[in-house]
């Protein structure tokens, strides 16, 4: 069966607006893979180009802005879908640290930056949904959207084989990949410092009751999972 | 991946396009990387504008080469003993970090690092030993038609002017690395060296102390993709024999 992939992307890329249009085909046969651009064109969404050059302009000077909205059709075999995508990915830098933000909210990380009182351990830090760490514990794929053959994704216990696929783009071979990844709930949350963003290093930018400080990030040690995705580490 | 990007001040607007010559030139390409592929190893072909660059992978640890090179590049990777590469030709005892012989071209990396990154990000010179001379041209380069252009090396050319040399009886012999980075924010250059097994992480001026002496012409390594805000490029490297104290 064929792949094909009809995209629009706006993408702001350290000062520079780069707006792409692709439209692609991909084939797997007897074990070979080949895409290659098409001719036929469809009718795509705008994508708010004003939206990314109003994020990007707001964060304002930073190591690497980097802010993308963009639209896609994707087609295989009978099955047609459309995705809609908008990213942040932003590092602030104030030395020695390096901080790294994959949300929208930028301004309050350079905020807390700007006040942190240095580098403290805590027993316990707490990690928001949004914030994604490789955490070391029991984990599930929750059911959502298709995957790059139009599969549903469906709620699986990560274990062994994923068995979704992921294409980051149409001249890319699909590769197995969990999605939607959270660790299964477990234990008793408790208060503890939250992790506003993470820190290269293994580390994380974390919120004390107000106070701002830098901790090493324990990924090995889970200690509970809430149902909204929050972790205790 | 073939297409046309336009820029107008500081926007792009890029639409990929299908160029038959371009993909004819690539297929070429890898037709010849084809018949020339090791049947024991992990083997990455790519062609870029009819260009041709071979990854070869085993046991662990990779060779980026060519058609014309790979045959030649190929021992590399199947060097024995390559876990205990110290060297100790009559020394008393082993110092805890012994000098560094960067054979193979290999000290091309390590200068990829602490002056070719720099000079890319416009990040002051500190001073180098006299005796040594890096060609590291920077220009603007793009991995596809969608990316920004970057200020990017095209080559690393190390070489070295009456350079001193005494070949010590205890040192590591690098034969091959895995990869490096230089973080702009320390100033701290990472080398992971593949063969034999060690990481070496030192500011540049730090290296450039440590830079003790070369012998010999620049050497062909094999070989350098280097990936910068996502975009991998491939780089010529070249550099001397070279010998730098040992990193703490």
């Amino acid at each position: 069966m064929i792949y094909r992939k009809w995209g629009r992307v706006v993408r702001w890329e350290n000062g520079t607006l780069v707006r792409v249009d692709e439209a692609g085909e991909a084939r797997e046969e007897n074990g070979v893979f080949t895409a290659q651009p098409i001719a036929e064109r469809v009718a795509l969404p705008d994508v708010d180009a004003a939206w990314v050059v109003e994020t990007a302009r707001a964060i304002g000077e930073a190591e690497r802005v980097v802010v993308v909205a963009g639209v896609a059709i994707h087609e295989f075999g009978d099955v047609r879908w459309q995705e809609e995508t908008r990213r942040v990915h932003v590092a602030l830098t104030r030395k020695p640290w390096r901080v790294l933000v994959d949300d929208f909210d930028v301004a309050s990380v350079a905020n807390a930056l700007q006040k942190c009182e240095g580098e403290r351990d805590f027993e316990h830090v707490l990690v928001p949904p949004h914030i994604r760490i490789d955490a070391n514990c029991a984990k599930e794929q929750m059911p959502g959207g298709l995957d790059g053959y139009g599969r549903p994704i469906e709620h699986r216990r990560v274990d062994g084989e994923p068995p979704n696929v992921y294409r980051p783009s149409y001249r890319v071979r699909p590769v197995r990949q969990w999605m939607n990844v959270r660790a299964i709930p477990f234990g008793t949350m408790l208060p503890a410092p939250r992790v506003l963003a993470l820190v290269d290093g293994g580390k994380a930018l974390v919120d004390d009751g107000g106070r701002v400080f830098v901790t090493r990030l324990r990924v090995d040690r889970v200690t509970a999972a809430a149902e909204s995705g929050e972790m205790l580490l | 991946m073939h297409g046309i990007a336009r820029q107008h001040g500081n926007e792009i607007v890029a639409t990929d396009a299908r160029d038959d010559a371009l993909v004819a030139a690539c297929e070429a390409a890898i037709e010849q990387m084809r018949r020339v592929v090791p049947s024991d190893a992990r083997v990455r072909l790519v062609s870029r504008n009819g260009d041709a660059t071979m990854t070869v992978e085993s046991n662990g640890v990779s060779i980026v080469t060519t058609p014309e090179f790979v045959a030649a590049d190929m021992p590399l990777l199947s060097m024995e003993d390559r876990h205990s590469c110290l060297s100790s030709g009559g020394g008393t005892g082993k110092s805890a970090c012994p000098p560094l012989i960067w054979r193979n071209g290999s000290a091309a990396v390590l200068l990829h690092e602490a002056i070719g990154h720099p000079r890319e990000l416009g990040i002051p010179e500190i001073e180098w030993p006299d005796w040594l001379r890096v060609d590291c041209p920077i220009e603007l380069r793009r991995a596809s038609f969608s990316d920004v252009p970057l200020r990017r090396m095209t080559r690393v050319v190390v070489s070295q002017v009456d350079a001193p040399f005494d070949l010590p009886n205890e040192r590591i012999d690098v034969h091959l690395v895995r990869g490096g980075a230089y973080d702009p924010l320390t100033d701290v250059v990472t080398i992971d060296v593949a063969v034999p097994q060690l990481t070496i992480r030192a500011t540049r001026a730090e290296i450039s102390a440590a830079l003790l002496g070369a012998q010999g012409e620049p050497l062909r390594y094999p070989g350098v993709v280097c990936s910068r805000e996502g975009q991998e490029l491939a780089v010529g490297s070249y550099a001397p024999l070279i010998l730098t104290r040992g990193f703490a």
